[in-house]
């Protein structure tokens, strides 16, 4: 009995650090698009320059809504190990809308540089911004759509051992994307916004 | 029995006000970071000042949401994770070094550096 469960035990330590592996490869994708973005941002071609398209209160609205996510994810992996099966699917939910009130208004964002004629091709600076933003969105929509489909799996085979690796592997997904816009809040917007 | 029950309710109270608490910082940072930027706050320092706070944010994501440091040993998580951002680091501020040099050294108009460029051409390799 014991030994299994120190086996089982590993198996879950086992999982979690090859995802944490991919997690970090991730990482320098982000970390050359990052590098990519600041050596190009001041190349605008005489197009607009981050300072001109960043809208400083959208993007703090973002990124609340965003940290709020984060949380909620916590919370209900928290609520998944304390067998709180209600609280559950409300942190679920609550997860859910706050990621897609962020990608809805990043998706507004895009639309809306692109109707101006500032798309990705105007510049070296917008393609630089379009592929950093851009990559973290896909993050974030992929996230979702996991999230779909763990809660789908939850209504067809319930909650067993399996079902909590899984939940488990998607909030460190989440909170790892949450880490991930930290730095572009920061680099991009925050920058961009102060004329830096 | 009910003594157990008990410390699971409080073992998940000290959770959610690990969380809670995570979360408001994070906000309060945010903010921070937000005003100082829209303000001008902090004159020359804002740089630095916005990039340590991000710093502090990372920090705080890290240890409260992500657990980091807090696995049994050998901590195979938290020596992939110092690696791969050392990594990152260098990739980073190299490329911005490297790229900063680059344009330091570039006196020459884009028409100077085409005559240049077949100048060198015509001498062969």
């Amino acid at each position: 009995m014991t030994k299994n469960v120190a086996v089982l035990h590993n198996a879950d330590a086992t999982t979690r650090l090859g995802f944490w592996l991919y997690l970090l490869s991730d990482v320098m994708i982000f970390g050359s698009l990052f590098a990519a973005y600041m050596v190009l941002r001041h190349n605008t071609a005489g197009g607009p320059s981050i300072h001109d398209i960043v809208e400083p209160s959208t993007v703090l609205l973002q990124t609340i809504a965003l940290l709020a996510s984060s949380f909620t994810a916590a919370m209900a992996q928290l609520a998944l190990r304390f067998n709180k099966p209600k609280e559950f699917m409300q942190f679920v939910l609550a997860t859910f809308g706050f990621g897609l009130f962020f990608l809805l208004m990043e998706i507004g964002e895009f639309r809306t540089l692109i109707d101006e004629g500032h798309s990705w091709q105007a510049s070296a600076f917008l393609s630089a911004f379009f592929a950093l933003v851009g990559t973290h969105g896909v993050h974030i929509a992929i996230g979702l759509l996991w999230l779909m489909v763990l809660v789908y799996r939850l209504r067809t085979r319930g909650v067993d051992d399996n079902f909590k690796r899984k939940f488990g592997l998607f909030a460190l997904f989440w909170h790892f994307l949450d880490i991930v816009w930290i730095w572009l809040f920061t680099i991009v917007y925050m920058f961009g916004a102060a004329g830096i | 029995m009910s003594v157990g029950k008990k410390t699971v309710e409080k073992a998940f109270e000290n959770y959610y006000y690990q969380y809670a608490l995570g979360f408001i910082g994070a906000l309060i940072i945010t903010y921070v970071a937000y005003f100082g930027a829209i303000n001008q706050w902090f004159g020359s320092l804002l740089p630095g000042v916005l990039l340590a706070l991000a710093t502090a944010q990372f920090f705080i994501q890290m240890v409260v949401f992500l657990h980091l440091g807090k696995e049994d040993k050998p901590r195979y998580t938290l020596i992939s994770v110092v690696y791969v951002f050392l990594m990152m680091l260098i990739i980073v501020v190299a490329s911005l070094w490297i790229m900063k040099n680059m344009n330091y050294n570039m006196h020459a108009t884009p028409e100077q550096m085409y005559e240049y460029m077949l100048e060198q051409n015509k001498k062969g390799f």
